[in-house]
């Protein structure tokens, strides 16, 4: 299988956890897309993306992001994005995702980031 | 998908070869000292369907050839990333998934450089109509970031239409 990727979501704590794993690209970024459907159709807007064994992304899904933050800050929520690897965070950095979510070292630190500023980047702008 | 293989490979014996393939004389000939190649050029085309799984097939197909040309594990990963997005936009947006329309890749690699030609069938589009997706305004817009990326991996990249019909893509990666 050249195109190895897996999803897991789960709500902890008031958190929608979704762990991504392998590639996303423009064939496996819809899998993520309907994940965060998924959360947001039941009332969920309290996002954490742990990126940790996330080893490649591409512009697609990158774009899962972007499509979402806007309902989801409009809901009173937001997307922390936490684990990301070097080589990963270099394209999120590209497009200037770190200007428009909060990069967290880690889930503990996304779930620090939610209690200090719960809109994250969009309250602030 | 159609996969033309390795059209042409020159080889030549070199002094300092970074990629090298031994070819061990049979016995009794010199047996054991082999004789040392350099890979110096090759010519790889696919034909793919416009079908979201021809991205992986392409890439698949992209990392044997940048193992064959020695380049760095940075340069593949931008490769990589290059040649995903170029086939995503030719599937998605030039050809729109058209059963009927293939997508052409074509991996050219010498001494100097790897270049990548990827080509689809659709009607085109104006490069200076895409906007910037790292302007503040834009950064919700789906549009052009494929084009940045692509331009943010390889050393060169240029678009143009080809004269039977839809557009090319031209990157190039330098060793």
């Amino acid at each position: 299988m050249p195109n190895p990727f897996a999803l897991q979501s789960t709500f902890e704590d008031g958190f929608s956890v979704i762990r991504l794993e392998g590639y996303l690209d423009a064939h496996t970024a819809p899998q993520f897309e309907q994940a965060v459907q998924s959360e947001l159709d039941q009332g969920r807007t309290r996002f954490i993306v742990d990126c940790e064994k996330l080893t490649y992304i591409s512009s697609a899904g990158l774009g899962v992001f972007m499509s979402f933050i806007e309902e989801i800050r409009e809901q009173g929520g937001d997307i922390k994005i936490c684990g990301l690897t070097p080589k990963v965070r270099q394209v999120f950095d590209i497009l200037g995702f770190p200007e428009l979510f909060d990069m967290c070292a880690n889930r503990e630190a996304a779930v620090q980031r939610f209690a200090e500023s719960p809109l994250g980047k969009g309250a602030e702008s | 998908m159609r996969v033309r293989g390795v059209l042409h490979r020159r080889t030549i014996p070199v002094r300092f070869p970074k990629l090298y393939v031994f070819k061990p004389k049979p016995a009794g000939d010199g047996a054991g000292k082999g004789r040392t190649y350099l890979v110096t050029e090759e010519t790889t085309e696919l034909e793919l369907e416009s079908r979201i799984e021809s991205i992986a097939r392409a890439a698949e197909v992209a990392a044997q050839v940048v193992r064959r040309l020695g380049l760095s594990e940075e340069a593949a990963y931008g490769v990589d990333m290059a040649v995903r997005e170029a086939v995503t936009n030719a599937v998605l947006h030039g050809n729109r998934q058209d059963a009927a329309k293939k997508v052409e890749v074509k991996f050219h690699g010498s001494p100097e450089r790897l270049e990548i030609t990827v080509r689809d069938r659709g009607t085109g589009f104006d490069l200076n109509s895409v906007p910037d997706p790292t302007d503040p305004q834009n950064l919700l817009k789906a549009s052009g970031r494929g084009i940045l990326f692509m331009r943010t991996f390889m050393d060169d990249v240029q678009y143009s239409r080809h004269p039977e019909g839809g557009t090319v893509v031209r990157m190039t990666k330098r060793k």
